[in-house]
């Protein structure tokens, strides 16, 4: 069942048509600074008269920037999955057809998170190819790159699984794409918090959104960056699915 | 059974108490001698529910929309095409059948609905103003259908109209500011 619902979010976003404008504007944004990025690259190197070696460090000053550029691009893009899965399937009141069919609340928000996370893996094609053109040129980082990409899957895993649980209790899905951005925000600036107040509360930053995307951005593959959004991701579809399994009670009357 | 009273009476809340929708504050409500509450997974499958709202994917047709009703109510995959096809006849909708939702007439999303609730032949069909939005002759194919079906399955309806009420129920419950009352078909509280 968590399969068919996965199918139907797939379906249902390649048939509005949706997913192919964001996998445009995603290819317009990140193809810009792809080539912004480039520009930049080259001439730094030709400045510095190391253009005799001109493959030094494309993939720490290219691909990992880009990589960055593509988180704040999702924190974006995230509100706009999540949001349509639940809150405007509530507005619809297309989400009565899960609840009074026989099937878990369980599998409603695991099958959902699979199909949304595919497609936001679907929009990630450009993040894929563009550093293969440096690699027909030049030589690209293989390790770092692929670190990259596991850094950038498991991001997404845990805003889009923030992003349900958000908007399984909001009610407008503007409301709720905006909670979620704010929140995207309020989680990365955790990370600053340390260097105003107290700079030995190092665990605060441990808990920033994007300070455990760093490590894999670099080629270190850390199982305690791992960790922290497997626990990440689970928490937050552990919450959707208490508080959706609450929606009839919601509705109670007297 | 038809559930008749006034706006606001509590039709669709025991409609949705019914579906498992909404829990009760006290009592049980048992489908086929399950809870429909404690065990909603064994008791969902023998009830149809249709909202006051069909639930519709606008930007869907009406194949694909009935296609993934009948999947999440298990209907076999080799018997969702045949069923669909058979349900689509049965309300005349067979034209409508590749038409994208958000062109359809009212009436039509209101039969579409039905049929949505339909496709695993349920035991227990809880229909919340059906045949709102139906024109006479739509209406006339609807209760013929709902007489044919009334054989198999327990029907309840919230209705406005003493017309369907009286051609398609065997008893009524009957919603007031005093709580609620239960008659016959031919007693019909005017």
């Amino acid at each position: 069942m968590i399969l068919t619902i996965a199918q139907h979010e797939w379906h249902k976003l390649f048939k509005t048509g949706k997913l192919w404008k964001l996998l445009a504007l995603c290819q317009f944004f990140l193809g810009l600074i792809f080539y912004w990025l480039m520009a930049e690259f080259l001439q730094n190197t030709q400045q510095s008269f190391v253009s005799s070696n001109p493959s030094f460090g494309i993939t720490e000053k290219v691909i990992h920037p880009l990589f960055a550029w593509t988180t704040l691009f999702f924190f974006f893009m995230t509100p706009l999955f999540a949001t349509q899965a639940i809150t405007h399937e509530r507005k619809a009141h297309t989400l009565q057809l899960y609840l009074t069919s026989a099937i878990s609340v369980r599998d409603i928000i695991f099958g959902k998170f699979l199909g949304l996370l595919a497609a936001q893996i679907f929009l990630l094609l450009p993040v894929l190819w563009m550093p293969l053109i440096i690699a027909l040129h030049d030589h690209l980082d293989f390790g770092q790159y692929l670190s990259g990409m596991i850094g950038l899957i498991l991001l997404l895993c845990s805003t889009l699984s923030l992003g349900l649980f958000i908007a399984s209790f909001a009610k407008e899905p503007l409301m709720a794409a905006i909670m979620m951005f704010v929140s995207f925000i309020l989680l990365s600036l955790l990370e600053w918090i340390p260097h105003f107040l107290d700079p030995n509360r190092s665990w605060i930053m441990e808990l920033a959104l994007l300070y455990h995307c760093k490590n894999f951005f670099s080629g270190i593959i850390n199982s305690r960056d791992i960790i922290y959004y497997c626990v990440l991701s689970s928490l937050f579809l552990y919450l959707s699915i208490l508080r959706l399994e609450r929606e009839p009670s919601t509705q109670r009357r007297t | 059974m038809a559930l008749i009273g006034t706006n606001g009476s509590g039709k669709t809340t025991t409609l949705s108490l019914l579906a498992g929708l909404l829990q009760p504050n006290q009592g049980q409500v048992l489908i086929h001698g399950i809870d429909i509450h404690t065990h909603p997974l064994l008791a969902k499958p023998y009830i149809g529910f249709l909202p006051d709202h069909p639930p519709l994917y606008p930007e869907l047709t009406v194949r694909e929309n009935l296609e993934h009703s009948a999947k999440l109510r298990q209907v076999p995959n080799e018997t969702i095409q045949t069923t669909i096809d058979y349900h689509l006849e049965a309300l005349s909708l067979t034209q409508q059948d590749r038409q994208i939702v958000a062109t359809l007439s009212k009436g039509q999303k209101q039969r579409v609905g039905i049929l949505q609730a339909l496709l695993h032949q349920p035991t227990v069909l809880l229909l919340d103003e059906p045949t709102q939005g139906l024109d006479t002759q739509q209406l006339e194919i609807f209760l013929s259908f709902l007489q044919e079906y009334k054989k198999k399955a327990a029907i309840i309806f919230s209705s406005h109209h003493l017309y369907e009420v009286e051609s398609l129920c065997d008893s009524i419950l009957q919603f007031n500011s005093q709580g609620m009352s239960v008659h016959d078909s031919h007693h019909c509280p005017a």
